[in-house]
C-alpha cells in the first residue's frame, strides 16, 4: 500500500516533469536526459561548477537544429581572396631552371636580416617575413630591379604599409623633368579677367617662389619605393616628393589610413594625398635614421675638382672595409655615420634660390626694377655633409637622438649591436661585425615631446592697396559744411567778377 | 570527442592571455605591430614566469609588456589572484630574471607622476623626477621612475586592456573569473568593435549597456571599446592572412590586442614608451576645416556637423588654436631642428591695426 503511493507520487512527478513548456516545446525531464548523458560523454573538469553553461549550450544547440535546411550560400571572405593571392608567391616561373642560382640577385635575405633584427627587438614574425621575401622576389622579376632593400612597415588605422626601396638606375631620371614642367605652366596660367566696370583692388600678394623638385635620383629622390598593404597584393610605385610636400609633412601629424588615395586634411594643407605624405615620411626617417658603420661608405672621389662642404651627395661602398666588432660599435655613437644627405629647411637636399627661377622666365622686364625688388634674398642654408657621425645629432626635447646598446649582456660575444632612434620611435639600426641594416617599424610620425602644437596661422593680409578712394574719412560737421558752401559761393562771386571785367574790357577793347 | 574537449579545456586555461604556457605562439602573433621579443628573453621569461607564479602563489602569471627607457628597457609581469579584476599585482623586471614588486596605485600617486614626470623613461627605476612648481615657490614635486612606472601600468591597464565579449563572466557572488565555455567570438562578431570590452571596473552607466539585445549581465559587466572617445582611436584590422583578429590602440602607441575567431585564444601585450598619445585629436582630424580657406570655425559651422565625436574634437583643435594665436612666443621661439615649428615668424605676432583692418573692410 505504502509502495504504490510512493510509486503514484513518483509517477506523477514525471509526468509532471514530462509535460512541455509552453514556450519552447521542450520538456524538463528530457533536457535532464540529454544534460546527463552530455557530462556522461564529455567527463568535464569541476563538473558541478560548469553545470548552467552546460545547460544553456545544449538549448542553444538545440534550437539550432531547427533552423532551415537551405544550404548556405557562402560568399568568398577578404580572407579567402588574400590566401589566392598569396598562393601566386609560391608559384615560381618557369625558366627557374635555366637561371643560375648562385648569381647574385636584387631581392634581399630578408630572413638572414630578420634573424640579427629579432636580436634587437623588432620584427614582424617569421611566416610574415617568408611572404614578404617571396613579394620582394616577385618585385624584382616583375619591375627588372637591380637591387632593392625591405625598407620597413608603416601601420595605419586601417591597414598597414609594407615598403621596399629600389635604387635608380641610370637614364631613368629624365623622364619626371618634364612633369614638373607642366606643372609650372599651369600655375602660370592665372587669368588677368579685366571687366568694363570700375576694377576690383587686385591684391598685391605674390605666392612665394615654388622650391623647385630635386631631379629624379639625387637628393631625397635618390631612391624610389613601392608599397603593399600585404605580402601578395601587387606592389604600388610612389611618385617622387616634392620640397613642399616635405615642408609641409613637417608640420601636420597624422596617422595614415592604409589606402593610398584617401585625402590628407590638414592645416597647413597638405599638397597632395596620403601616397605623397606617405612618401614624404619615408624621405624624412631615412634622411634621420639610415645609419651605417663608420668606414663602410666613403665619399666619391671626382678627378680634377675641389670638394665643396655642401658638394658631397653621394657616397660609393668602400671595398676594404674590414669590419668592426659590435663591441666597439656598441660603445659609442660615432662609429656610425648617416649615408643620406640630410634634408635641409627648404625641403631639399642641396640648397636652390628659388629667387633664381623667376629671372629666368622674366627677362622683359627691367632689370633695374627688379634689382629693387630684392630686398629678401634668401640666404643659402647648409646642412651637416654627408658622412657625418652619429654624436653630433642635435638633441630634442632632452632626449639624446639614439640609444645604443648590445643586445645580450649575458653573451655578448655573440651580440650585436642595437641602435635605437628617439627622434623616430621606430626605427632601428644593428651591426654584427661586417654586416648591418636599418629598417623601421612603426606608426610614421616623429617624436613630439610634450605633445604636438599646429603652427600659428599667418595674420590677416591687406587684400588692397590703401589709397585716398579707400580711405574712410569723417564726414563733415555741419559747421564745415557751411563754411566750405561759404567759401565756394565767395569764390564764384569773385569769379563772376572777374569775368565781368574781363568782359567789359573786351567791350571796351 | 571527449578528448578534444578535454584538450580544449587545457587549452583555455593555458592559452588565456599570455600565460607562461603560450609566450612563443602569442609572440609571434602579436609580432605585426613590428616588436618583438628575442630569443633569450623569452627563454628567461618562461623560467623565471614559472618561478614568480609559486612565490607568490597566484593562479596564473601573464607577461603584459615591456616599456622602452633610455637606456634600459622595463619588462612587466602581472599575476593573477582568485578574483580577476581586483586580485591583480604587477612586477617589473630589467633583465627578465628578477622581479620587484610594483607599488600599488593610489590616487596621491596618479597626481604626483602626472606633474613631475615628463620625456621618456629613463630605465633606471632610482632615477627621481623633479618639477619645481614656480621660481618663488621652493615646493619641488618629487617623483620616482619606480612609481611612474607602476600608475603608467596601471592607467594602460585601464585605458587600453582589451578582452572579448564573453572572455570573462561575473559570478553572482561578486568575483570576475574566466568563463570556460568561451569559444570565441565568430568571424562576423570579431569584425565588430562593439564585442570588445575594456577590463576595468565599469565606468559607464547601466542604463545605456541596456539597450543591446543580447545583454546579459553576466557577461556584460565591462565597458564597450566602440564607447571610446575620441572614436577611432582603435585600429581593428585582420591580420596573419586574415585569420587573426588585431586591435591596435592609438592612444597607447603600442598596445597590441590578438584574437584568434572561434578559438578561445586571445590576449594583449604592451610594447612602447610607456607615454600617452596626446596628438591622438590631430592624427585623426577629418573633415574639419574647408581646406582653401582657414577660417576660425564660427559655432554656426559646428552645427554641419552634428555628430559628437566631430564637436569634441574640434573642442580641443579650437582650444589650441585660440590659445597660439593670442599666446607670446616665446616657448615657440626655443631652437628646434628640422624646422618642426617653422621658421620664426615675427609677423605671427597679432597685429596692432587689426581694428583698422575690420574698419577698411566694412567701408568698402
Amino acid at each position: 500500500m505504502e509502495c504504490s503511493e510512493a510509486d503514484s507520487t513518483a509517477a506523477s512527478f514525471k509526468a509532471f516533469l514530462q509535460k512541455s513548456s509552453s514556450r519552447s516545446d521542450r520538456n524538463l525531464y528530457d533536457h535532464l536526459v540529454l544534460l546527463l548523458v552530455k557530462i556522461m560523454d564529455e567527463r568535464p573538469h569541476d563538473a558541478v561548477d560548469v553545470l548552467e553553461d552546460m545547460s544553456l549550450e545544449l538549448k542553444r544547440a538545440l534550437f539550432k537544429d531547427r533552423q532551415s535546411s537551405l544550404r548556405e550560400h557562402v560568399t568568398p571572405s577578404a580572407g579567402d581572396m588574400l590566401a589566392e593571392h598569396q598562393l601566386l608567391l609560391f608559384k615560381q616561373e618557369q625558366d627557374f631552371n635555366h637561371e643560375d642560382p648562385t648569381v647574385e640577385t636584387g631581392f634581399p635575405n630578408v630572413n638572414e636580416t630578420a634573424f640579427y633584427l629579432e636580436q634587437a627587438g623588432v620584427g614582424l614574425g617569421r611566416e610574415e617575413t617568408q611572404r614578404i621575401l617571396l613579394a620582394l622576389k616577385l618585385l624584382v622579376e616583375s619591375q627588372g630591379l637591380p637591387r632593392c632593400r625591405l625598407w620597413g612597415k608603416i601601420l595605419g588605422t586601417e591597414s598597414s604599409y609594407i615598403i621596399a626601396e629600389a635604387e635608380y638606375a641610370e637614364g631613368d631620371g629624365e623622364q619626371s623633368a618634364d612633369e614638373d614642367l607642366q606643372e609650372e605652366e599651369e600655375e602660370e596660367e592665372s587669368g588677368t579677367q579685366e571687366s568694363e566696370t570700375d576694377p576690383v583692388p587686385r591684391s598685391t600678394y605674390t605666392h612665394p617662389p615654388m622650391v623647385p623638385k630635386e631631379a629624379v635620383g639625387t637628393g631625397a629622390n635618390r631612391c624610389f619605393y613601392f608599397v603593399c598593404t600585404e605580402p601578395g597584393l601587387p606592389w604600388v610605385k610612389l611618385p617622387p616628393v616634392s620640397p613642399a610636400q616635405i615642408t609641409a609633412a613637417r608640420s601636420i601629424c597624422k596617422a595614415f589610413t592604409g589606402r593610398l588615395d584617401s585625402p590628407v586634411l590638414s592645416y597647413p594643407p597638405f599638397p597632395g594625398n596620403e601616397a605623397n605624405y606617405l612618401r614624404a615620411q619615408i624621405a624624412r626617417i631615412s634622411a634621420g635614421t639610415q645609419v651605417s658603420p663608420s668606414g663602410f661608405y666613403q665619399a666619391v672621389e671626382e678627378e680634377g675638382e675641389e670638394e665643396e662642404e655642401t658638394g658631397r651627395d653621394q657616397c660609393q661602398v668602400n671595398p676594404e672595409f674590414e669590419g668592426v666588432s659590435s663591441f666597439e660599435m656598441a660603445q659609442s655613437l660615432s662609429s656610425w655615420v648617416h649615408h643620406i644627405q640630410h634634408i635641409l629647411k627648404q625641403g631639399r637636399c642641396t640648397w636652390v634660390n628659388p629667387a633664381m627661377k623667376v629671372e629666368d622666365d622674366s627677362i622683359e622686364e627691367a632689370e633695374a626694377g627688379e634689382k629693387d625688388e630684392r630686398p629678401d634674398e634668401p640666404e643659402p642654408e647648409y646642412g651637416p655633409p654627408l658622412l657625418t657621425n652619429l654624436s653630433q645629432d642635435a638633441e630634442l626635447f632632452h632626449t639624446p637622438p639614439w640609444s645604443l646598446r648590445l643586445s645580450s649582456t649575458i653573451t655578448p660575444q655573440h651580440a650585436v649591436a642595437v641602435l635605437r632612434s628617439n627622434l623616430w620611435p621606430g626605427a632601428f639600426a644593428f651591426s654584427n661585425g661586417k654586416r648591418f641594416e636599418n629598417i623601421y617599424v612603426g606608426w610614421g610620425l616623429k617624436y613630439t615631446g610634450q605633445g604636438y602644437s599646429p603652427c600659428v596661422p599667418p595674420p590677416p593680409q591687406q587684400e588692397y592697396p590703401s589709397g585716398p578712394e579707400v580711405t574712410e574719412m569723417v564726414d563733415p560737421s555741419v559747421e564745415e559744411e557751411e563754411e566750405m558752401r561759404m567759401a565756394l559761393e565767395e569764390q564764384q562771386e569773385v569769379q563772376q567778377e572777374s569775368e565781368e571785367e574781363e568782359e567789359d574790357e573786351e567791350d571796351d577793347n | 570527442m571527449f578528448y578534444k574537449l578535454i584538450k580544449l579545456f587545457e587549452d583555455l586555461k593555458n592559452t588565456l592571455k599570455m600565460d607562461s604556457n603560450s609566450l612563443p605562439h602569442f609572440l609571434d602573433v602579436v609580432a605585426s605591430s613590428g616588436s618583438v621579443l628575442n630569443l633569450e628573453e623569452r627563454t628567461a621569461l618562461q623560467t623565471s614566469l614559472v618561478i614568480l607564479k609559486k612565490n607568490y602563489k597566484f593562479q596564473r602569471v601573464l607577461f603584459w609588456g615591456k616599456i622602452l627607457g633610455l637606456q634600459q628597457d622595463y619588462f612587466v609581469a602581472q599575476g593573477r589572484g582568485e578574483d580577476e579584476m581586483r586580485d591583480r599585482k604587477s612586477l617589473y623586471s630589467l633583465n627578465c630574471l628578477d622581479w620587484l614588486l610594483l607599488p600599488s596605485v593610489t590616487d596621491a600617486m596618479v597626481e604626483e607622476v602626472s606633474k613631475a614626470a615628463q620625456g621618456r623613461f629613463t630605465g633606471d627605476p632610482s632615477f627621481v623626477y623633479e618639477l619645481q612648481v614656480s621660481k618663488q615657490e621652493e615646493r619641488v614635486f618629487k617623483v620616482t621612475e619606480e612609481k611612474r612606472l607602476a600608475v603608467t601600468v596601471h592607467q594602460i591597464d585601464e585605458e587600453a586592456s582589451v578582452v572579448p565579449r564573453g572572455a570573462f563572466i561575473r559570478s553572482p557572488s561578486g568575483p570576475v573569473q574566466i568563463n570556460r565555455s568561451f569559444s570565441g567570438l565568430s568571424e562576423s562578431e570579431a569584425k565588430r568593435l562593439e564585442n570588445f570590452m575594456h577590463f576595468r571596473e565599469s565606468k559607464d552607466l547601466p542604463r545605456e549597456k541596456q539597450q543591446k539585445a543580447e545583454w546579459t549581465p553576466a557577461i556584460d559587466f565591462l565597458d564597450v571599446l566602440s564607447e571610446d572617445i575620441p572614436k577611432g582611436s582603435w585600429s581593428l584590422q585582420l591580420e596573419c592572412a586574415s585569420r587573426v583578429c588585431v586591435l591596435r590602440s592609438l592612444l597607447w602607441l603600442g598596445l597590441t590586442f590578438y584574437h584568434v575567431p572561434m578559438t578561445p585564444q586571445h590576449g594583449y601585450v604592451y610594447i612602447g614608451l610607456g607615454m600617452k598619445n596626446l596628438d591622438l585629436p590631430f592624427m585623426l582630424l577629418q573633415r574639419m576645416f574647408h581646406q582653401d580657406s582657414f577660417l576660425p570655425p564660427p559655432a554656426v559651422r559646428l552645427s554641419v556637423f552634428q555628430e559628437q565625436r566631430f564637436k569634441t574634437v574640434a573642442d580641443i583643435v579650437l582650444e589650441s588654436w585660440m590659445t597660439h594665436r593670442h599666446a607670446p612666443l616665446a616657448p615657440l621661439q626655443s631652437s628646434f631642428v628640422d624646422g618642426f615649428y617653422g621658421v620664426n615668424r615675427p609677423a605671427c605676432q597679432v597685429p596692432a591695426r587689426t581694428s583698422e583692418h575690420l574698419v577698411k573692410k566694412n567701408s568698402f
